[in-house]
């Protein structure tokens, strides 16, 4: 059984956030704990900056000249929202939206370290990465509750 | 004053542009990572189709291992890589050929 999604839209379109109050401490960590990182050269960004141009090396560069600098501002300032925004209990969508975005950008980085793939075996209680996965299981369910809520938003 | 105009012969401005005419395409590539849901939700977000074509893309994606999910010009076509990595989904993009 699933535990009951955190958001809910409400009748003037906003979000309400039903959240402990350690989980808001986590979306205000985790976010500056990313912009540390993201700072840095640490193999985990891999998938934050994937290439565009693959087999084209000239074009890649020129590329990454030109616009790696801007996702990473955008994935800054989108870190600075969630971090600043973890203890509203009313937020707005496009808040959310940033919300889902942060949390997948840090699962990002966590499936990197765990280096997670689609036929994992069930994690055992005594894996070393028990709390890691727990926390990158958590961000997955974020993710997912966020999405339900944004995508009632959709015309289509 | 643009006195110096090149007036170029049809036949080789159909030649010579026959590589720069050539449409580019957006591929999204499958990952363990990305959510189902969230890759649908994504597609929906950046390209506004509905929930039924971004979710058969998506099991493209899923299923297959990519889907092209753009074709245009060079710079749109780099405006929505750009977009795509945005929201964290593994794209590149290549020429068709």
């Amino acid at each position: 059984m699933r535990p009951r999604s955190p958001f809910k839209i409400t009748a003037d379109g906003t979000v309400k956030v039903t959240l402990a109050a350690w989980k808001r401490q986590l979306l205000t960590d985790l976010p500056q704990q990313l912009q540390e990182l993201m700072g840095s050269n640490s193999p985990s960004n891999q998938r934050l900056f994937p290439a565009a141009y693959v087999g084209d090396e000239e074009r890649e560069e020129e590329y990454q000249r030109y616009m790696r600098e801007e996702l990473l501002a955008s994935r800054m300032a989108a870190a600075t929202i969630l971090s600043e925004s973890a203890k509203k209990t009313q937020i707005t969508t496009d808040e959310l939206a940033t919300w889902v975005n942060v949390c997948n950008s840090i699962r990002l980085v966590l499936g990197t370290q765990l280096d997670v793939s689609e036929d994992d075996d069930p994690i055992e209680p005594d894996d070393p990465n028990l709390q890691t996965h727990q926390l990158y299981w958590w961000l997955g369910f974020m993710v997912e509750c966020g999405v339900q809520t944004l995508s009632k938003g959709f015309t289509t | 004053m643009p006195v110096a105009t090149p007036v170029r012969d049809s036949e080789v401005v159909s030649d010579t542009s026959t590589d720069i005419d050539r449409p580019w395409v957006v591929l999204v590539w499958n990952d363990p990572i990305n959510l189902m849901s969230y890759v649908t939700y994504v597609l929906q977000k950046v390209f506004g189709f509905g929930r039924e074509k971004a979710e058969i893309l998506m099991l493209d994606v899923h299923q297959k291992g990519r889907a092209a999910v753009f074709t245009g010009a060079r710079e749109k076509a780099e405006m929505n890589v750009f977009r795509l990595h945005e929201h964290g989904l593994w794209a590149t993009m290549q020429q068709d050929d």
